[in-house]
């Protein structure tokens, strides 16, 4: 038998995101939230703005294939999301194909088996995998108006874009850490992301040499960065990031690299992309007084460019994850309200 | 079918305007929303929106509204005052 009722009447009811789902029956919800009070408001979601309750958010995770150890992760990246600096409600209307990318670092991830090995942005574990998609149903289940696609291409993160790092061969301290947060609390960290754009810098041992091939694959003009200057994130292989550290450069030291590197001629940016396009409602005042041979970053400020390290032990790739805004971090709580 | 509704069974329903008569003399706000001004897209759906309805309510009474579609306004404040402002509004949305 290929079909099955329960699932048949999901896809009718517009619940998911074209994957079958895990019908959510009320035992499985009760099992996945047990242990807090199923009526608690886990956040407001844009543009609809309906509240997203544990008991809800719980009957995504279910569908989504989660085990109940993994609903604190989901609540938090449920949170991060609905933070008034990540603009859920462009993020969540925009035509252009930014969806949120999940980074989840601290303790948790080991304790709920999450994976920051190869094909760590592809297809990983099942914590890797399910979290990543309760995130995209939730937002698609109770935080669109219509649950109808919006983007004018989109891609595959919108199923899921989940990962850790890779703690065991990043030569440098987690993100979160470097960023300044508790290295004994997990974190789910949001940003709103385009699909990775994979580079490869093979047999080179300068750090320059390999960031100079990521910095020129930067500096393009028609990404959003381009002209919004926002976050840029980087997801290096460990790899890329050991050839960097044995050369005694640490993240800042690669991340202050990149922001003089990836830089374009004004030249290169006038009247392509979004620079002669939006210019009547966000005037692009940073190039004022600049002539055509002089650089213009890709971002504002080197706090922009974010790197963590993930994926398989060989490979010298780094990729590159476009958007349009602002990274957000929120503390995963326990069922008991408690920091994990 | 005992499934746990997803959604929080909490979204909005959609109420149907009141539709207009050819003999009301209603404002009619035609609001370009467009991202790209220098377009003037926005402008020409207006144009043609203005057309049509002033032929089948002659009594209505247009208006021209700008909305910059990346603002720090409340949406729901906007909306509030449009409602006061207008009978009707015609909003030219995107790109």
């Amino acid at each position: 038998m290929i079909t099955d009722e329960p699932v048949e009447h999901c896809y009718r009811e517009g619940w998911t995101d074209g994957l079958p789902v895990v019908p959510p029956t009320p035992a499985r919800v009760e099992e996945m939230v047990a242990g807090g009070d199923p009526d608690a408001v886990v956040a407001v979601l844009a543009p609809t703005g309906q509240p997203a309750t544990r008991w809800t958010v719980a009957a995504n995770a279910v569908m989504a294939g989660c085990l109940p150890a993994y609903l604190p992760v989901v609540e938090a990246a449920v949170r991060a999301v609905a933070d008034p600096a990540f603009d859920l409600d462009r993020v969540q209307t925009t035509a252009s194909s930014q969806v949120p990318m999940l980074l989840v670092g601290g303790p948790v991830t080991a304790e709920i088996g999450m994976d920051g090995g190869a094909e760590v942005l592809g297809s990983s574990t099942r914590a890797n995998a399910t979290i990543g998609r309760a995130l995209a149903l939730v937002l698609r289940n109770v935080g669109s108006l219509d649950g109808l696609p919006h983007a004018t291409l989109g891609h595959a993160g919108r199923y899921s874009y989940c990962f850790t790092e890779n703690g065991q061969l990043s030569p440098w301290p987690s993100w979160h850490v470097a960023r300044g947060l508790d290295p004994d609390t997990s974190y789910a960290t949001v940003y709103p992301a385009e699909a990775p754009l994979v580079i490869t810098d093979m047999g080179h041992l300068d750090p320059r040499d390999i960031l100079r091939t990521i910095a020129r694959c930067i500096a393009i003009p028609g990404t959003y960065n381009a002209y919004f200057r926002q976050d840029l994130w980087l997801v290096m292989s460990p790899q890329h990031a050991e050839v960097l550290n044995a050369a005694g450069w640490s993240r800042d030291d690669a991340v202050a690299f990149l922001y003089e590197e990836a830089a374009q001629p004004l030249s290169d940016l006038r009247d392509r992309g979004l620079y002669g396009y939006l210019d009547d409602l966000l005037p692009p005042t940073w190039i004022d007084g600049l002539d055509d041979d002089d650089l213009v970053p890709v971002v504002d400020g080197p706090h922009r460019i974010q790197i963590a390290v993930a994926g398989g032990a060989f490979g010298g790739y780094t990729a590159i994850v476009f958007g349009e805004g602002q990274t957000v971090s929120e503390p995963v709580a326990t069922t008991t309200g408690e920091r994990a | 079918m005992n499934l746990v509704d997803p959604t929080g069974g909490r979204r909005p329903e959609g109420l149907a305007a009141p539709r207009l008569q050819p003999g009301h003399e209603v404002r009619v706000g035609l609001v370009d929303a467009m991202l790209h001004k220098r377009g003037l897209w926005g402008q020409g759906l207006l144009d043609a929106v203005e057309s049509a309805m002033a032929v089948r309510f002659p009594a209505a009474d247009f208006e021209r509204v700008a909305l910059d579609p990346i603002t720090p306004e409340d949406p729901d404040v906007w909306a509030t005052a449009m409602a006061a402002r207008y009978h009707t509004l015609v909003i030219a949305a995107g790109d």
